[in-house]
C-alpha cells in the first residue's frame, strides 16, 4: 500500500489508575535464610508479570507504592511509580527490628482515605508479606479498623504472603477479610516468588471490574496454597 | 510434576504425536503456555491447565472444541488434548502464533498509529473471525482484549485462548469479561450467544476505530469515587452502567455520558463518516437496549460498513489521512481545520468510492455480490507526475474508457491509465469517473 505516509492522529486510550501497595516486614527475623533477600527478587521477579498484564488489558494503568515496617513504618516508595518504569531499591532488614505491621496498615488507610486517594482510580491491590506477627497488636487493631471504615479500604483487593512457619496465619486473614482469599504462605525462601507470582496473577484477574473473586481464587490461590497448612491450626488429626 | 518442563515430551492423544516442550511463554490465568516442536519440527504452542477445581470441566471443553476444525484461519484453535505419564492433569495444542502478532489493546495504546488502512483491514478481519464462529453456531463467551493480537503493519488477525468457545446451548460457569459483555448478560438474563456475542464485537470496534469504551462517559465517572457515604459496591455501579442502564456516550437523544474531556475518543469520533458513527448509534441505542439479531448490528452489516470506510479514505493536502463525508460536503480536516481540495470519485455501483492510493476495485464494487476478494483494479500514485495517479487493471478483461475531451480507448488487463474523468465500462457495468 502506497499510503503509508499519511498522518495519523495519535493513539492512546483513557484507562484508570490502579494503586498497588506492597507493605513489606523488614523485621530482624528477615535476616533468617536470607528471606529479605528473597524478598527483593520476589519483587524484582514479579514486576515483568504485571506489566505483561498491564500491557494486555485496557482498563488499568498499574502504579506502585510501597512500605517498609520494622520497629517502625516507613515509605520506602512514596510516590506512586508507574510500573514500567519501576526501580526497586533493594530492602535491608533491621537488626532486631521489630514487626510493626499496624503502623503500616495505618499508613496505607491514610493514603487510601478520600482526601488523599485518586478518585477516579480502580480499587486498591493491598499486598502484605511477613515472616511474622504484629508486636504493634494495638496499633493493628486500630489499623483494621480505619481500614475497614474507608470506601476504598473495603474495596481493596487484600493479599497476604507469610513466609515461613513463623508467621502467624490469623492475623493475616484478618487483613485479608474475606473467607474466599487464603493466605499465601512460602514454606521455605524458595517459594516466596512462586507465591507473589500467584498473588500477582490474582490480583491481575480481580482487578478486571466485575470479576468474581471467588473463582479467581479458586483458579489461581488455592492451587498455590500447601494444603496441609490452614489457618492458625497445626493440631495433626 | 504440576506443569511440563523445558525438555518434557508430552503426547497427543488421538494422534499419538509427541510434542517436545522448547520453553515456557507466559503463564495466565488458567495455566501455563509453552513453545513445542513435533517431529517435524514445526512450533506449537502447548497450553497447561493449573490444577483446580474446575479441571473437569476444563477438559470436556477442550476435548469438544477439537472435534470442530478451525472455522476461521485467526483462530489458534485447540488441535488435541495433550497428556504426559508423570504431570497432573492435561493440556492441550494450537497452532503457534508467531511473535509479529502482539496485542490489539498495546497497538491502540501507543503513540504511533496503524494507518487506516490496517486499522480497517483488522476490522474486517476480526468480523470475519466471528462470523465464521457463528455460522458454526458457536459463541464466545469469555472474550478479552488480551486473547485478540494482531500484526500492526500487515492487519493480521490472530485469536487465542478459545477455551471458552461453545454451542449457544451450552451453559457454563465462566462469565466474560464485564466490560465486554453484553447488558442481558450482565443482568443475568441469558446466557451466551451470537445475540450477546454481536454486542462484544460492537465493542471491539468501537476501541479500535474509537479508541475508548462505547458506554464510559462522564455519567459512569461521575461514579467512580472513593468519597465516604457516595461509594457503591462495585458490582451495583457495574450492573447499573453496563447492565440496568448503559448509555452510550454518542447517544443521539442524551448528551449526559458524553466522553470526558480528555478522552480520545472525542478526537477519533469527529474524524469518521457520519454513515459509519451511525452504525455505532445503532450498535449502542437499539442494540444495546433490545438483544435480537434484527436490533444488533450484524456481520454483514459491518461487512459492508467496513468496506464503506475503506472506499472514503485519502489524503488531506496537510498530509492527514482523512475521510470523505458525502453526507457533510465541505468537512474539515481534524489535521488542519482545512476542507480538503476535492479527490477523483468513482460512482460505483455499490456507492461512491474515492481515489486513493492503496484503493482496490472488487467485484462487490460493481456487482454487489459481496465478494471483496476478487480484485479488478488498484490504485497507485502515479510514477512520474506528483499528485496525479493511476488505476491499474488488474482484471482480465478490457476497460473501455472515455475520458471528458477525448476519444474511447481501452484499458487492457495489466495495463495502466492515468485518473481523469471520464466515463468507464467495466464489460457491461458503466461507471463515471468525476472529479467535483
Ligand atoms: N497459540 C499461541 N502461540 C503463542 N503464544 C501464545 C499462544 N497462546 C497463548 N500464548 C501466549 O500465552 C499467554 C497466555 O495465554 P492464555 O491467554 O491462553 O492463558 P490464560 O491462562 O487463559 O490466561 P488469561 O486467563 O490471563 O487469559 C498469551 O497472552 C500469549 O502471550
Ligand atoms: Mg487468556
Ligand atoms: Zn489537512
Amino acid at each position: 500500500m502506497n499510503d503509508l505516509n499519511s498522518l495519523m492522529p495519535g493513539g492512546g486510550i483513557s484507562r484508570r489508575s490502579l494503586h498497588f501497595f506492597i507493605l513489606a516486614d523488614c523485621s530482624g527475623s528477615m535476616k533468617v535464610d536470607g528471606r529479605i533477600q528473597s524478598l527483593n527478587y520476589a519483587i524484582a521477579s514479579i514486576a515483568p508479570t504485571l506489566i505483561n498484564w498491564e500491557r494486555e488489558q485496557e482498563q488499568a494503568q498499574i502504579f506502585v507504592r510501597a512500605i517498609a515496617f520494622a520497629d517502625q513504618a516507613w515509605w520506602h516508595i512514596e510516590s506512586p511509580q508507574p510500573i514500567d518504569l519501576l526501580n526497586w531499591v533493594p530492602l535491608t532488614h533491621v537488626e532486631k527490628g521489630l514487626t510493626s505491621m499496624g503502623a503500616a496498615i495505618r499508613m496505607v488507610a491514610d493514603a487510601i482515605s478520600p482526601e488523599k486517594f485518586e478518585p477516579r482510580s480502580l480499587r486498591p491491590v493491598i499486598l502484605l508479606i511477613t515472616d511474622g506477627k504484629p508486636t504493634d497488636v494495638e496499633e493493628f487493631e486500630i489499623g483494621l479498623r480505619e481500614l475497614f471504615s474507608l470506601p476504598a479500604g473495603k474495596a481493596a483487593i487484600r493479599l497476604a504472603v507469610a513466609i515461613g512457619q513463623g508467621a502467624n496465619v490469623s492475623y493475616l486473614s484478618r487483613f485479608i477479610n474475606d473467607p474466599d482469599i487464603p493466605v499465601l504462605v512460602a514454606e521455605n525462601v524458595d517459594q516466596i516468588a512462586v507465591k507473589l507470582t500467584a498473588a500477582t496473577l490474582a490480583i491481575s484477574k480481580m482487578s478486571s471490574i466485575g470479576s468474581d473473586r471467588k473463582q479467581v481464587s479458586e483458579q489461581i490461590i488455592l492451587p498455590a496454597v500447601n494444603s496441609f497448612i490452614q489457618a492458625d491450626d497445626d493440631t495433626i488429626v | 510434576m504440576l506443569y511440563p518442563s523445558v525438555g518434557d515430551e508430552v503426547k497427543m492423544k488421538r494422534t499419538n504425536t509427541v510434542i517436545k516442550i522448547e520453553s515456557r511463554v507466559a503463564e495466565g490465568g488458567q495455566g501455563v503456555v509453552f513453545r513445542g516442536v513435533d517431529s517435524g519440527g514445526h512450533d506449537l504452542a502447548v497450553k497447561w491447565y493449573r490444577k483446580n477445581k474446575y479441571l473437569e470441566r476444563q477438559y470436556n471443553q477442550i476435548e469438544n472444541l477439537t472435534n470442530y476444525s478451525r472455522p476461521h484461519p485467526s483462530f489458534a484453535w485447540p488441535i488435541d488434548i495433550v497428556n504426559h505419564p508423570t504431570i497432573v492433569g492435561f493440556g492441550y495444542t494450537m497452532e503457534w502464533v508467531e511473535a509479529r502478532f502482539v496485542s490489539l489493546v498495546e497497538v491502540l495504546k501507543k503513540k504511533v498509529q496503524p494507518n487506516f488502512r490496517t486499522l480497517i483491514t483488522i476490522g474486517i478481519e476480526l468480523n470475519e473471525a466471528f462470523s465464521a464462529l457463528h455460522s458454526r453456531g458457536l459463541c464466545y463467551r469469555d472474550i478479552n482484549f488480551g486473547n485478540l493480537l494482531v500484526d500492526p503493519y500487515r492487519g493480521d488477525v490472530s485469536i487465542v485462548d478459545n477455551d471458552n468457545i461453545g454451542s449457544e446451548s451450552s451453559r457454563q460457569g465462566i462469565k466474560g469479561t464485564l466490560r465486554f459483555m453484553a447488558p442481558e448478560l450482565i443482568l443475568g438474563n441469558s446466557s451466551p450467544s451470537i445475540v450477546t456475542d454481536l454486542y462484544s464485537l460492537a465493542v471491539f470496534l468501537f476501541y479500535l476505530f474509537m479508541h475508548g469504551h462505547p458506554l464510559e462517559g462522564q455519567k459512569v465517572n461521575a461514579s467512580y469515587t472513593w468519597d465516604k457515604g457516595q461509594e457503591q459496591s462495585e458490582t451495583v455501579k457495574v450492573t447499573h452502567f453496563f447492565g440496568r442502564e448503559p448509555l452510550f456516550v454518542y447517544d443521539p437523544s442524551d448528551a449526559s455520558n458524553r466522553p470526558e474531556y480528555d478522552s480520545p475518543v472525542l478526537r477519533w469520533w469527529d474524524i469518521y463518516p457520519e454513515f459509519f458513527k451511525g452504525v455505532f448509534v445503532k450498535a449502542f441505542t437499539t442494540g444495546l437496549k433490545e438483544p435480537s439479531l434484527m436490533k444488533r448490528v450484524t456481520e454483514t452489516q459491518w461487512r459492508g460498513a467496513l468496506h464503506q470506510l475503506n472506499d472514503q479514505l485519502f489524503s488531506c493536502g496537510c498530509g492527514a489521512a482523512v475521510f470523505k463525508d458525502f453526507d457533510i460536503p465541505d468537512k474539515r480536516c481534524w489535521n488542519c481545520s482545512m476542507t480538503p481540495s476535492s479527490v477523483p470519485i468513482l460512482e460505483a455501483p455499490s456507492g461512491a468510492c474515492v481515489l486513493s492510493p492503496g484503493f482496490k476495485l472488487t467485484r462487490h464494487h460493481l456487482f454487489k455480490d459481496f465478494d471483496y476478494k476478487d480484485s479488478i483494479g488498484s490504485v497507485e500514485p502515479h510514477p512520474n507526475i506528483p499528485g496525479e495517479l493511476i488505476f491499474r487493471n488488474t482484471s482480465n478483461i478490457s476497460w473501455i474508457i472515455e475520458p471528458v475531451g477525448e476519444g474511447v480507448k481501452e484499458v487492457k488487463p495489466g495495463q495502466r491509465m492515468q485518473v481523469r474523468p471520464m466515463k468507464m465500462h467495466f464489460d457491461k457495468i458503466g461507471t463515471t469517473i468525476s472529479n467535483p
